[in-house]
């Protein structure tokens, strides 16, 4: 590239650059691209984020997420067998209440 | 547990054992193993330092916590992972995320960050993903690559009062952090959106009476077979967007985001892009928000 087209390549970028930053950003979504999921549910602002935020403790600083019921089953063992030993493991550390594996003494805090 | 003595050193010996035990992974049958590493029963290990009950062991009360680290660690990466789960298969994609979160375990206070070197791990150890290894590292960059795009940080966009400030060829921008650009010798993005949709119908149709006609489309996505791309996964108002890019726009976008002037970017180009092509293409960037202030 000459340095004639580039100067006219560069006046076009900055072309645009202004013409952007002066256009309204609503219609950019509809040249964003493909969504990730079809479903606009499972979004940021949602707080399902990509496949649910299960795990995430990034989602509590979420505007979306914060009290989402969502936001809920970070302890969530479902699908790897949690459950299979009959300790109510599924609710994760909690599943201890009432057997005694936590003694008030020592019962965790997350 | 059992009283630590008053000591720090006590105390910090008794975490570092504690977390010893927690992460150390599970034998088969998600339990703990029976052997701990100086070659002592684990029961006798975990008798060293934590209080039987009534109804539970000792070992019995440490498994909880073991066994509860690890289902909640897979299930994280499960969560992130679908495409790379769809393209191993279940089995293989758990013995990875197990070799992988072994060497790797949760050291960040956010478990947002367990996946940032899963590529990284897949290349250097190929056996976990062969003959599928090139896809698999692909595959776990570009969901990596959501990742970053779901919740990293958005800064400034730039603003026509600072362009008018700094000379056209000198003008030095940035990419926003949560825009990741990828080029890719599958077409991952095609495929991840396969699998999603194949697994929401899956829900849809296990939730349904007649489950027992779930097609057999819903149970396979094939593999992508190799085509080259150009993507970048970003978000738009608070949605993630896969969006494939021209190879010019790619390497344009790439110069800035490597600290080029704005000349030398467009330079990237090659010789083959028009100056309406670069207009327009720097008028969405813009518009979507992409383009930012270098600090």
């Amino acid at each position: 590239m000459n340095k004639s087209t580039r100067l006219i390549i560069t006046a076009a970028a900055m072309a645009g650059l202004y013409a952007g930053s002066l256009a309204v950003r609503a219609h950019a979504a509809e040249q964003a691209g493909t969504p990730a999921t079809k479903d606009t549910s499972k979004d940021k602002s949602s707080c399902s984020g990509k496949d649910g935020c299960k795990g995430k403790d990034s989602c509590k600083s979420k505007d979306g997420c914060k009290g989402h019921a969502s936001c809920k089953g970070h302890n969530d063992c479902k699908g790897k067998g949690g459950c299979k030993s009959g300790d109510n493991g599924c609710k994760g550390k909690n599943s201890c209440k009432g057997k005694g594996g936590c003694g008030s003494m020592d019962q965790p805090k997350g | 547990m059992k009283p630590a003595g008053s000591r720090p050193q006590n105390l910090r010996a008794l975490q570092r054992l504690m977390h010893r035990a927690i992460l150390r992974p599970l034998a088969p049958g998600d339990r703990t193993q029976r052997r701990w590493t100086d070659g002592r029963t684990a029961r006798e290990m975990a008798e060293s330092f934590v209080k039987a009950n009534d109804r539970l062991t000792a070992l019995e009360r440490l498994e909880i916590y073991n066994r509860m680290y690890w289902f909640r660690i897979l299930d994280c990466l499960y969560d992130d992972y679908p495409g790379l789960r769809a393209a191993l298969g279940p089995r293989r994609f758990h013995r990875l995320a197990v070799a992988y979160l072994t060497r790797h375990p949760s050291r960040s206070f956010t478990l947002r960050n367990l996946g940032s070197r899963l590529e990284a791990f897949i290349r250097r150890q190929p056996r976990w993903t062969a003959p599928h290894t090139a896809l698999a590292a692909e595959l776990a960059r570009f969901e990596w690559a959501q990742t970053v795009a779901f919740d990293e940080a958005a800064r400034p966009v730039v603003t026509a009062a600072e362009l008018a400030k700094v000379a056209a060829g000198r003008i030095r921008l940035a990419l926003q952090p949560y825009v990741t650009l990828l080029a890719v010798r599958h077409p991952v993005d095609a495929y991840v959106r396969a699998v999603k949709e194949r697994d929401a119908l899956r829900t849809e149709a296990s939730n349904a009476a007649g489950r027992s006609r779930v097609s057999a489309r819903l149970r396979r996505v094939a593999r992508p077979r190799p085509e080259r791309g150009w993507l970048a996964v970003h978000r738009v108002d608070n949605r993630l967007y896969y969006k494939r890019l021209e190879p010019a726009a790619y390497r344009m976008l790439a110069a800035l985001r490597d600290g080029r002037t704005l000349e030398q970017a467009v330079a990237r180009g090659g010789r083959a892009v028009t100056a309406e092509q670069v207009r327009t293409w720097f008028e969405l960037w813009t518009q979507l928000g992409w383009i930012c202030r270098r600090k």
